[in-house]
This record gives C-alpha cells, structure tokens and sequence, in this order.
C-alpha cells in the first residue's frame, strides 16, 4: 500500500479538490460548499468513483475514521489552497474569486481535453449528485456503501468497517486503467500558484518590468562574482 | 514546430528587474548565484527549451518558467514570444507598448520557489 504521493500527485489532487468544489457552487449557486464534514464527504466521493474504476486522478489515501472517511491528503490540500488564497474558510468552505479563476481555467485547459473528459465527468458527476444534499444524507449514505477495504476481496459497509480501514490509496500508473494527464506547463502554474510567496514575487517583478525598474546587462553578475583565492 | 529554429538566433540580450536582483541579493539565492548566472546563460542561448522551459498559463500566460534545479525557476519573458503570440496585453511590460520592439530581449522578473 502506497500512502506518500509525489510532488505531481498531491497538485494533482489540489488542482482536483479545487475544481470539485468550483463545480459545486456552480451547480448549487451557493457561494460555499459546505462545512469540513461535507466538504471532506465530496472529495470522498469523487475519489473513490475514479478509484474503484482504476482512474488514476485523485491519490488521496482514505481511512474510515469516526465520521466516515477522511484523509490527511484532504486536510493538507485545504492548507495549502487556504495559504495560496485559493480557498477561503470560516463556518463554511469556499472557493475565492480567485480560486475560481484557476479552476475555471483548469476545466477548460486541462479537464475539457479530450483524454481527460472522464475525470471530469466523476467530478461534474459528484456535484450534480451531491453537491445539494445536506452533510448528514451525505454521511447516511456513505455510511451504508458497501466497499472493498484495501486489500481485502469482500465488501462490506462502511458503517461496519473497524477505524483505520483503508479505503483508497495512490495508483501507480501502470496498475491504472487511465491516468489524468497535466501539462508540464500547468504543472508548472499550480506549483506556482500553490505558494503565495511565489505569487507575489512573479507580480512585483512584472510592475518592475512595466515601470522601467530594471537592470540590463551581464554588470548585474559583478557583485556575485567570487573573490580570487 | 520548434521556435529556436524559426525566430532570432542567439543570444538574447538580458533585463533584469529589480525584484529579480533583489531575490538574487537575498539569503535564499546569493549561494546559488553561480549556478542562477549559468542557467540564465543557458536560457539566453535556447529560451525556448533550456532548463526545462515551459510557457506557463493562466494568469500568467505570456511567461516561461525555466529551472535552475527542481524547486527552483526562474520567471521570464521573450520579447520576440510575446510579440508573436500577441501577448502583451498579459505582460503588459514596457517594452509591450513600443512601437520598434528590441525582439531579442529576454526580461528575467524574478527567481522564485515551488511551495515544497
């Protein structure tokens, strides 16, 4: 069982997660998705659709835990599209104007392509189905599938599985019937976009540019050049 | 199609902006200047593909990235690019407004961190 993800896999999963939750309040024109539990249930759902068919888009590592499952990977993404200001939380969990911008450009560059339409259908799928219920439907729901723990061949309900059960886990690519595929460019952007360090830097280096605050010329390297020894 | 066979030849001639300088003079890269002063040679030969260059998207189309290792990039632009694919309106730099645009300058705006 493989539980650590790659650099490639946990933007993957953010980039995903993000544009779930775009998807659903688009589809329920509310302007958040819910409180952590649900929040957390919709990623559940979305990542376990692709994972029983061996779609290898999502890689969170799923446990049931006491209120259904969770996943650490889902807890570290919201901190790290929080800090980028991608997303926003206070009762509720929202996508920022801006995180909707990057989501919608996600869908139309990266889901939309022609290999990657049945990623974007599970997730379309998941907010269509659920993105109106209330949590506890949700959970009542989810607490009555009948699934497969990880390694195990006989399925049994949620409900019934002891805590730490695992539910899903990364796909290798080989083991996958369909693995979602990013750009190099996009990849570039999201790890990019995902620190706000980053952000901020690339934009006050494009007002240097625009107000004439630059440097031409190999002289810039003089003050870096090391002493002869 | 490959860009490097079709447009100006090397060099480019090198802009750098004060954030640009500003992140190179700081604790986090003046260790790597040398190693940031060979890439950006690199990139000044074959913009369009040393260091793993990439075109980046959405707010930031218009810009490539290129690596000085894995978490590393450096973030630039290519006059004779931008000019191509008309995307100065994005970068909205001020050589984006001339009228007789210097197409061989290549803008370095700053050298950055991915978020792990």
């Amino acid at each position: 069982m493989r539980e650590e993800r790659t650099e490639e896999e946990q933007l993957a999963d953010e980039a995903l997660i993000l544009a779930l939750y775009h998807l659903v309040q688009n589809r329920t024109g509310e302007g958040a998705v819910g409180d952590r539990l649900k929040a957390m249930k919709l990623v559940f759902l979305a990542n376990y659709a692709m994972f029983s068919e061996r779609m290898k888009g999502f890689n969170c590592t799923f446990y049931r835990w006491e209120y259904g499952p969770m996943s650490n990977d889902v807890y570290a993404a919201w901190d790290q599209l929080k800090r980028a200001g991608l997303l926003d939380e206070e009762e509720c969990i929202s996508v920022t104007a801006r995180g909707a911008g990057l989501a919608s450009a996600f869908i139309g560059d990266v889901l939309e392509r022609e290999e990657n339409r049945p990623f974007l259908r599970f997730l379309d799928d998941t907010a269509r189905q659920w993105g109106r219920k209330s949590r506890s439907t949700i959970l009542t729901s989810i607490y009555n599938m009948e699934v497969a723990p990880l390694g195990e061949f006989r399925a049994s309900r949620i409900r019934d599985m002891p805590l730490t059960a695992h539910l899903t886990e990364a796909l290798d690519s080989g083991d996958a019937n369909a693995t979602l595929h990013i750009e190099p460019g996009w990849m570039e952007t999201l790890a990019l976009a995902l620190n706000p360090e980053s952000t901020r830097s690339i934009e006050r280096g494009a007002d240097d540019a625009r107000a004439g605050r630059v440097v031409r010329g190999d002289a810039v390297w003089d003050a870096f050049e090391s002493p002869a020894v | 199609m490959r860009y490097g066979t079709l447009l100006s030849p090397p060099p480019y001639n090198a802009v750098y902006t004060a954030e640009f300088l500003q992140r190179l003079e700081s604790r986090e890269f003046r260790a790597m200047a040398t190693v940031i002063r060979e890439k950006c040679t690199l990139i000044l030969a074959h913009p369009y593909e040393a260091c793993r260059s990439e075109r980046l998207k959405h707010e930031w189309s218009g810009k490539r990235s290129g690596h000085v290792d894995r978490a590393v990039p450096l973030i630039y632009t290519i006059c004779e690019e931008c000019r191509k694919l008309g995307d100065q309106e994005l970068n909205n730099l001020d050589c984006c407004l001339a009228e007789s645009p210097e197409l061989t300058r290549l803008t370095f705006l700053t050298i950055t961190r991915h978020y792990r």
